[in-house]
């Protein structure tokens, strides 16, 4: 089985964590991380830093109070017959 | 050097497309729809991608104005989203060439100052963030204020290049695939960007995570 380093591990982390690996590397990964906790301990954050940021809201919080109405005062100006 | 469309041609590139493609039975979406349901969203792209308000309003109004004077041509809103992100990015990226020499990785004097006062209410000067369940998805995790500003303010603090990937991506959940065509970049390289994105984000993340480590 092939065995990795601690910086190949890293290397590998994106594709690791989505899935993407092929089952020889993913099992070598796996062993890499039953004795390593360093790099346990990076892929637990790596992994938490996405999901954290995948469920920041794309839309909120609301626009600021001043953008918001300046945004329709200049639409509303934009709508009137030239 | 790449020659970037500008947005108001893109704008009008994508209408013509999309006029060929509809038929005339659906309605068009109505300027107040396109501003409640999208304009949060704009800006909130442009913010994340620029880091800094005023070039996200700069950016909100130029392509809201766009849509708007555009709306009597476009029938139905079923590409809105995908169009108004190609739209955004465009205009943000134009945008950053702009304002090339402004200083970089400004934040928001309202961020920093709910940053502040959270940091003044932790005994610790850090803000926690329940590191998730291994199996956790984004759906589980519900964000307190003053955590979603600890993650904004780090997004601030990724070179600009690695931004628009990793807000693409992780906030906006765009494929690579899309990513690499709004960028122009080879979809090795936005893995590549992406990475090296989340490397950065995670050691700026991971004393907050640390903190509830058990």
């Amino acid at each position: 089985m092939t065995e990795f380093t601690c910086e190949e591990i890293i290397e590998q982390l994106l594709e690791f964590v989505e899935g993407q690996l092929d089952e020889p590397v993913l099992i070598a990964i796996q062993a890499h991380l039953g004795h390593c906790p360093h790099c346990g301990g990076v892929v637990a954050t790596y992994r938490a830093t996405v999901v954290v940021t995948r469920a920041l809201p794309r839309c909120a919080p609301p626009l600021p109070a001043g953008f918001e109405m300046k945004l329709r005062l200049l639409l509303e100006q934009d709508d009137q017959p030239k | 050097m790449k020659v970037r469309r500008s947005p108001v041609v893109l704008v009008s590139i994508v209408f013509h497309s999309r006029m060929t493609e509809l038929t005339s039975t659906e309605p068009s979406p109505t300027p107040e729809v396109v501003f409640r349901e999208y304009a949060p969203r704009i800006y909130h792209l442009a913010r994340r991608m620029l880091g800094n308000d005023s070039d996200a309003e700069d950016v909100t109004q130029e392509v809201l104005l766009q849509v708007v004077r555009k709306l009597h041509t476009f029938r139905g809103d079923s590409a809105l989203p995908t169009w108004l992100h190609r739209v955004t990015v465009n205009a943000a990226l134009a945008m950053r060439e702009k304002r090339a020499n402004r200083a970089k990785h400004e934040t928001s004097t309202s961020d920093e100052a709910a940053l502040d006062a959270a940091s003044v209410s932790d005994p610790n000067g850090l803000i926690r963030l329940n590191r998730p369940h291994p199996q956790s998805t984004p759906d589980d995790v519900v964000l307190a204020e003053e955590q979603r500003v600890v993650i904004e303010t780090a997004i601030t603090k990724l070179a600009p290049s690695f931004r628009d990937v990793f807000v693409l991506a992780d906030v906006e959940g765009l494929p690579n695939g899309e990513i690499s065509e709004m960028l122009e970049l080879s979809v090795p390289a936005v893995k590549s960007r992406l990475h090296r994105a989340r490397l950065q984000m995670r050691e700026l993340l991971a004393p907050h995570f640390e903190e509830v480590a058990a």
